[in-house]
């Protein structure tokens, strides 16, 4: 065994990880407590719908999209979908994270079969090739993307594509892209609070506010 | 620095509030809110993508309202918004935008665009930097009760018109009567009918109303404009007049903007609720409908349509009602794609309607609403605002369209039932 890339390993699962937890965590917290110290006035216009109830179903019914829009923005609905599934998958699936679950909280679940988070990873890496591609090439998405974007696509992609390589052993010192793995993933969680990649938690909070304005109106969301 | 551009950087800074930041902080740059946007669409034009026409209130927020982004400021890594922004935003904020909602509809991550872009119009205005029609109609309204200027004499007019037609009597400033009823300034100068339709249906039905002379319209510029002491001001003359008479209801005419700020905004920005009810006309026929209380005879054979007016509907929740009537009274309605929350706007919402330098862009907009109509072709296309109607009626006559336009409280009087 390598010792430099052990002893990397050793650093990237221990101090580097400890220092990229507290950065991921206080980061989220700070950016969800800017959102909510601001705070916002009663609506003191007599409700027509339950702004709860449609608040909350908005956060899930959200996920779906309007009738006929998807073949207007092929790739970002049907790239944005694989991805987030696969990445997903891959995430909370894969016997080996289970078992950092279960070894820092206690819980565990079923884990999916190899062939699938393999699968999976290779299928939502291929669809954040395709989200880059529409961001060089259609007008409207080249239009919106900004340093941010580019960013998180490829921070995203890094742990899929590291853990492919670490565990199919494709190429390079095992230990070394087991360390590798671990930095990329850890780069993810320093850059989240910093980026987009906070819509991962917010999402939740503005499809709430969507549904319970539109809701409070007794309109759909 | 400019006191004005101050003044509108504080007016922006106020609406920001939990809502807003949870949006900025959520968008993703998906773009997929262009693919909903009438203006975007018609053109294919990148500039108008929804979120990018809010781009100044993100700086803002990014800046004043994030920790990063107040470092990122303090160290000089981004640009202070300057006054020469807001002038430059004022045609993407006031031009391409009716404030339709539909792109609130289809952002994925749940971005309330449009209630966006009426808070930003709030900063815009007080930086100076709106449409010249929009500030002088708002002026008008304030000074002589209307945005089309002083009203009393067409409105004397066409109540007297329509006692004649009807023989029902139309009283003044009654007190005592269960509603009150006010009227979207179009409708007094272009579509008066409906007020003799009102008076025939509400005297089937047994409703006791009157027409107030303090306050008897009901169209708010300052929502458009973006200027809530203006949409204060208006809103209070409606409430005062109708708490002065004690009416149990005001009845919001058939005019989207009008709805919009008595029933949704109005409380928030007098303050306080009413001591009486809002209830939209369309809403209270079809009240008067379930209640059995609304008999018709017969039914318009023609193939008729219905535009779902963006405030109404999709932004105002009055989605099943309309059509409930339609069922009623038409024996050949065809829906067109599309059709109820998510119908294409009119292209004349949101102040854009009295904007001329926007009539261009108001054309291209169409093309939307064309597709939608040309494919089902009907001979008539009923709505529920006056303003939708008059954008319509001008924009068919431009594309030499003979589709003919009417208001659904005036089809459905035509067809009430005499013998009950
Ligand atoms: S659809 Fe929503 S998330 Fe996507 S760019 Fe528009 S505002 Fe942002
Ligand atoms: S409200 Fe309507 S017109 Fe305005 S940006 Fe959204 S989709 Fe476009």
């Amino acid at each position: 065994m390598n010792n430099q890339a052990f002893d990397l390993l050793m650093w990237a699962r221990g101090p580097a990880f400890d220092i990229a937890l507290m950065i991921f965590a206080g980061g989220i917290v700070l950016r969800i407590v800017e959102i909510f110290v601001l705070g916002r006035k009663k609506d003191l216009a007599p409700a027509k719908g339950n702004p709860v109830a449609q608040g909350l179903k908005t956060i899930f019914s959200r996920s779906v999209p309007r009738e006929g829009l998807v073949k207007f923005a092929p790739i970002t609905y049907i790239g944005g979908y694989i991805f987030h599934i696969g990445f997903f998958i891959a995430f909370f699936f894969f016997a080996p994270h289970i078992a950092l679950f279960t070894d820092a909280f206690g819980v565990s679940w079923p884990s999916t079969g190899r062939v699938i988070v393999e699968s999976a990873t290779a299928l939502a890496l291929l669809a954040l090739i395709a989200l880059i591609y529409s961001r060089f090439t259609d007008p409207v998405r080249k239009a919106l993307t900004t340093f941010d974007d580019y960013l998180v696509l490829v921070l995203s992609g890094l742990p899929l594509l590291t853990g492919y390589i670490a565990v199919n052993k494709l190429f390079g010192d095992p230990t070394m892209m087991m360390a590798f793995h671990i930095l990329s993933v850890e780069a993810l969680m320093i850059a989240f609070p910093f980026t987009k990649l906070m819509h991962a938690f917010s999402f939740a909070i503005s499809r709430y506010y969507n549904g319970a304005i539109q809701g409070r109106k007794g309109a759909e969301s | 620095m400019s006191a004005t551009f101050e003044r509108g950087l504080n007016a922006l800074r106020e609406q920001i509030d939990a809502p807003v930041a949870s949006f900025f902080t959520s968008c993703v740059n998906c773009g997929l809110c262009a693919e909903a946007c009438i203006f975007y669409r018609a053109t294919e034009d990148p500039k108008y993508i929804p979120i990018k026409k809010l781009d100044l209130m993100r700086r803002v927020w990014s800046r004043e309202f994030t920790l990063f982004g107040w470092i990122a400021g303090a160290l000089g890594l981004v640009k202070p918004v300057t006054d020469k922004d807001f002038s430059d935003w004022e045609t993407l904020v006031y031009d391409s935008c009716t404030m339709c909602g539909r792109c609130t509809l289809v952002c994925p991550v749940g971005n309330d665009i449009t209630m966006m872009i009426r808070k930003m119009r709030e900063g815009m205005s007080a930086a100076g930097h709106a449409p010249v029609e929009l500030i002088a109609a708002a002026g008008r309204h304030a000074d002589l009760g209307s945005p089309m200027g002083e009203l009393h004499p067409a409105l004397h007019a066409q109540v007297k018109h329509a006692i004649k037609d009807t023989g029902i009597e139309i009283e003044f400033d009654k007190p005592g009567v269960d509603y009150m009823v006010i009227l979207s300034a179009q409708e007094i100068a272009e579509f008066p009918d409906v007020l003799g339709a009102m008076a025939k249906i509400f005297k089937k039905a047994g409703l006791t109303w009157t027409i107030s002379n303090e306050a008897f319209e009901a169209t708010n510029v300052g929502i458009q404009l973006g200027n809530r002491d203006v949409a204060r001001v208006l809103v209070q003359r409606v409430v005062d007049a109708a708490e002065k008479l004690g009416v149990k209801y005001v009845i919001s005419p058939e005019c989207g903007h009008a709805y919009q700020a008595l029933r949704w905004e109005g409380p928030n920005l007098i303050g306080r609720s009413y001591k009486f009810e809002v209830i939209h006309i369309i809403e209270l026929l079809d009240k008067l409908r379930a209640e059995g209380k609304l008999k018709t005879k017969g039914k318009n054979t023609q193939k008729l349509t219905f535009h779902d007016p963006c405030q109404i509907n999709r932004r105002g929740g009055i989605n099943g009602e309309p059509r409930r009537l339609m069922n009623m009274v038409a024996e050949n309605f065809v829906e067109t794609d599309d059709a109820g929350t998510m119908n294409w706007c009119c292209g004349g919402g949101g102040g854009v309607g009295s904007n001329e330098r926007a009539e261009g862009l108001r054309h291209a907009a169409f093309k939307l609403k064309k597709i939608q109509l040309e494919k089902v072709e009907p001979e008539v296309i009923v709505t529920m605002c006056a303003y939708c109607h008059h954008t319509l009626d001008n924009v068919l006559e431009e594309f030499n369209m003979d589709q003919e336009v009417m208001g659904l409280t005036e089809l459905v009087a035509e067809y009430l039932d005499d013998d009950v």
